[in-house]
């Protein structure tokens, strides 16, 4: 009986993608457009499945080399490493093909059927991917629970499939970040270098990629990372579970829970929940679609967590879990909530009309009230993820901030989805524009985009916040599988090696920053110089009468692209082995308390500053403070510039980095 | 090859050219090897057209093709004092090239004599380029700049209307919004000055010209006017701008460029 209960997590994970499957038809079976329209997202589709191939050429033999040196240790754990690796994969694969799809029709029902219907188009074109994201999580750790999840010493086989996971991540989110920057500012720059060519000009090969790139980037990039983050929070809280049932933690199962097995199951089982519920809240909002794009999406997602709250009480009483684990549960949720509103905050709220009002006085203004509100931006979810520590940790030890994860991602479902709406509606924009549509299509799209900058600016806080309670979970089930083999192990503060770590862990970040950050600079030159080759060498270019070669600049962006994210990507992965075996496990739980700091604070605030500074130029652009064109609009356009690549490159690559650095570091844990 | 003969308005010179009209503001915005950048303005006139003093007949016959076969760029008649001294009679379509070298054709249309109320701002663009205030309607100000009985006047003047919204009737109070204009709390106060001094016909608001913003901020058209001849170039509107001329449209209107 209990093993059929053990079926429930992979069944939902199959209902889950049975509802993709569903609304994917749904959708396809829309209005596609024709001609010029059907063209162009055609182009885009076609570059974005480009990217993904040529992205697996270079992860597939780096998967494969590290899944042989997982074979020595375990080949089961090697065979969730490969595992996890191809749901991640599948995850991002699905979601980039259906975004793609639903872009067009977006563009198509904003053209002839109005707001409403596009709205409904891009938000489940949206939900395509975050029913995969979390279905393809319940599917796998849940499908691996049945077979290890039985006995305590073999959950540790459950890891690998953590670390497939987060090295697809971070493939796809370092690859994509520089892909989406490079492409942009490779575009961009056109119009400078070209007399002739505006910006955004059709003529302009770099268009597409710049299309392709917002795909690549924001939704296969941000799925794999909110993917890796979900799969991690359950499989971190599993390795707790498994080390309290084996006594390497200060608190007995006892004191929380009947027994062992209901704590190891307990993540899945929320998960699970929290798919049903995320199905409930798209409901909602398809229910709500006739409202204003922001307020049926918050009612959706507010809706789903709400359930889900309720759900879990149910699920903990059920399992025989304390209710204290609940209280987890809640502290875990509202805590995303909290990260979420207070980004939204920072980058929509009073603190970006301040960025734009001191545009007024110029640049250098700019660049200082933006800087500043990044790092102010910081503290509400530091110390909201402080008090879930302390609140967690209080009511169910270090099991506790394992579940909070668990609770803040189980709904994932949903948030997902309107993060991937964001640039399925921007990506519809882009149609309507370069397809000429006209100024009313491009009024419903420019609403629609409007509220996914917002969405996706929330998302990215709440990436950050999920990735920074997965990662505190990870690093607690490190500690507590190092305890298994030295029980006195303790990551002390006046321990040398300790503290060596923490400088060598909090230094990692800024040079992957560093990295990421100069090659989005590089990969666009290469860009550059290949549209100035294609207006040198196409006869009747520049005139309009020759289609540019736009597929050549995708493959430059993919080439470059992925030249450049293998260090950031091998840095990630090495930096714990190298350092666990080189100066032993107290140095790497410093180094990796050192990069969660590290990685949380640079995410945080370069997220958020480039967020504030992106919406304060639209702010700008709305009319105020002269508007478009106007001395402050120029001010505020170099601060949105500068905040490109800190926001979609470099920041949403510490989510990852923190992770790859724990997971990597919980599977080598038994050998140090 | 054909000839043509233009009236370039930033700056003042008289050109012929066989380039024609898009070719030839592509060429005076960008050039030959799209090393510069910046728009211009000209009216095309009649190539067979004489008018002493200016030596026509002289550069006419200058500008000849060149031994490769490839056409004369430009062959300068005057470069100043042109204007006043062309009949506007022979005056054709203005065109308007972008700072990509990308041009609009804007034909003659009649002018509408309504009194507006309200205060309004022009763009002084040729043969002198300040930014002016006035209560006076386009015709009626073309009239006052060069009328003779001022001490200082203009004997023809190429001009046209900025968008003011809101602050055309309430300069103190009105919202600024999508008025990309430097120092716009200098331009209300230009502009309270006067709706306060009801004898006062014109205030200078800046003595220069933004060439990159002009095409964004322009109100109803261009105008050419002396004492006797008015001439109204009507712009088009922005709904037209974005779905007929849209490539032109993009360009004007992005002004600020991320690079």
């Amino acid at each position: 009986m209990q093993n059929f209960y053990h079926l429930i997590p992979p069944l939902t994970g199959v209902i889950g993608l049975v509802a993709a499957f569903l609304i994917y038809r749904r959708i396809l079976i829309l209005p596609a457009g024709e001609g010029k329209v059907a063209a162009i997202a055609e182009q885009i589709h076609a570059g974005a499945m480009v990217f993904m191939r040529r992205e697996f050429q270079i992860l597939i033999p780096f998967a494969l080399f590290l899944g042989f040196l997982l074979l020595f240790k375990d080949p089961f754990e090697s065979l969730a490493f490969f595992l996890g690796a191809i749901c991640s994969a599948v995850a991002g694969y699905i979601g980039m093909y259906t975004a793609t799809k639903a872009n067009v029709r977006t563009t198509v029902a904003a053209h002839e059927r109005g707001a409403g219907p596009a709205l409904s188009t891009a938000f489940f074109g949206g939900t395509i991917m975050g029913l995969t994201v979390a279905s393809m999580g319940l599917l796998g750790v849940g499908g691996l629970f049945v077979f290890f999840g039985q006995t305590e010493s073999d959950i540790h086989i459950i890891h690998g499939f953590a670390m497939g996971a987060s090295l697809v991540a971070i493939f796809f989110r370092v690859g994509g970040g520089i892909f989406t920057k490079a492409a942009d500012v490779g575009a961009d720059l056109v119009g400078k270098l070209e007399s002739g060519i505006p910006e955004d000009d059709p003529r302009n090969p770099g268009v597409i990629a710049d299309n392709v790139g917002d795909n690549v980037g924001d939704v296969a990039g941000m799925g794999s990372d909110l993917f890796e983050s979900y799969c991690n929070a359950q499989i971190a809280t599993m390795a707790i579970a498994a080390t309290m049932a084996a006594g390497a933690s200060g608190m007995g199962v006892e004191s929380i829970a009947q027994s062992a097995a209901g704590l190891l199951f307990l993540p899945l089982v929320l998960a699970s929940a929290g798919l049903f519920c995320s199905l409930l809240g798209m409901g909602i909002v398809k229910l709500s679609s006739n409202m204003e794009p922001a307020m049926a999406l918050r009612i959706g997602t507010l809706s789903a967590a709400i359930l889900f709250i309720l759900c879990a009480l149910g699920v903990v009483t059920l399992l025989g879990v304390s209710s204290n684990v609940w209280l987890c549960v809640v502290a875990g949720s509202v805590g995303g909530i909290v990260i979420g509103l207070a980004t939204e905050f920072y980058t929509g709220g009073k603190p970006m009309r301040d960025i734009a009002k001191s545009s007024q006085t110029g640049v250098a203004t700019v660049m200082i009230s933006g800087l500043a509100v990044g790092l102010q931006s910081v503290v509400i979810p530091l110390l909201t993820v402080s008090g879930i520590l302390l609140v967690t940790n209080h009511f169910a030890g270090l099991y506790g901030v394992g579940i909070a994860a668990v609770g803040m991602l189980a709904t994932i479902g949903i948030t997902m989805s309107i993060d991937a709406y964001g640039p399925v509606a921007d990506n519809a924009g882009g149609i309507a524009e370069m397809a000429s549509l006209g100024k009313e299509t491009r009024k419903i799209t420019d609403s629609l985009d409007e509220v996914g900058n917002t969405t996706a600016a929330i998302g990215k806080g709440f990436a950050i916040g999920a990735a920074s309670l997965a990662g505190l979970a990870i690093i607690a089930a490190y500690v507590n599988v190092i305890r298994l083999q030295y029980p006195d192990f303790n990551l002390s503060l006046s321990n040398a090696s300790v503290l060596t770590g923490v400088f060598i862990g909090g230094a990692t970040p800024f040079l992957v920053a560093s990295i990421t950050m100069n090659a989005v600079g590089d990969a666009a030159q290469e860009m550059i110089e290949e549209i100035r080759r294609q207006f040198r060498e196409i006869p009747g270019l520049l005139d309009g009468d020759a289609t540019p070669d736009s597929e050549r600049c995708i493959d430059i962006a993919t080439h470059a692209a992925l030249k450049r994210m293998f260090l950031p990507a091998a840095i990630a992965v090495f930096t714990p082995v190298v350092i666990g075996f080189g100066f032993g496990p107290e140095t790497l739980g410093g180094t990796l308390v050192g990069a969660l700091l590290g990685c949380v604070l640079l995410a945080l605030m370069m997220a958020n500053s480039g967020g504030a500074w992106d919406n304060a130029k639209k702010f700008i652009e709305q009319g105020n403070f002269g508007g478009k064109n106007s001395e402050a609009h120029r001010a505020c356009v170099v601060g949105d510039t500068v905040g490109d690549p800190l926001k979609d490159t470099s920041g949403p690559s510490m989510n990852i980095l923190i992770n790859v650095m724990a997971i990597v570091s919980l599977v080598i844990a038994p050998l140090l | 090859m054909e000839l043509y003969l233009y009236l370039s308005l930033l700056p003042e010179a008289l050109i012929f050219s066989q380039l024609p009209p898009d070719r030839f503001g592509k060429y005076m915005a960008i050039g030959d090897k799209k090393l510069t950048r910046g728009s211009a303005l000209f009216i095309a006139l009649d190539p067979n057209l004489d008018a002493p003093p200016l030596r026509l007949q002289e550069a006419r016959e200058k500008c000849q093709q060149h031994p490769d076969g490839s056409p004369r760029r430009s062959t300068y008649v005057s470069v100043y004092n042109a204007l006043a001294n062309l009949p506007m009679s022979a005056f054709g379509n203005l065109f308007l090239s972008t700072k990509d070298g990308i041009v609009l054709e804007l034909s003659q249309g009649e002018y509408k004599e309504e009194r507006k109320s309200g205060l309004n701002l022009y763009q002084e663009i040729c043969p002198v380029v300040p930014k002016v205030a006035s209560p006076l309607a386009p015709k009626e100000f073309v009239r006052f700049v060069t009328d003779p009985k001022h001490p200082v006047f203009l004997p023809r003047m190429v001009f046209c209307d900025l968008r003011l919204n809101g602050l055309a009737t309430d300069p103190e109070k009105s919202s600024a919004a999508n008025l990309p204009y430097r120092d716009i709390n200098h331009l209300r106060a230009c502009l309270t000055i006067l709706n306060y001094k009801r004898d006062k016909m014109t205030k200078i608001v800046h003595r220069d010209i933004d060439r990159d913003l002009l095409y964004y901020t322009v109100k109803d058209g261009f105008y050419v006017g002396d004492q006797e001849s008015f001439i109204y170039y009507p712009m088009p509107s922005e709904e037209i701008l974005e779905s007929k001329y849209r490539s032109w449209w993009s360009s004007a209107s992005t002004v600020v460029s991320r690079f």
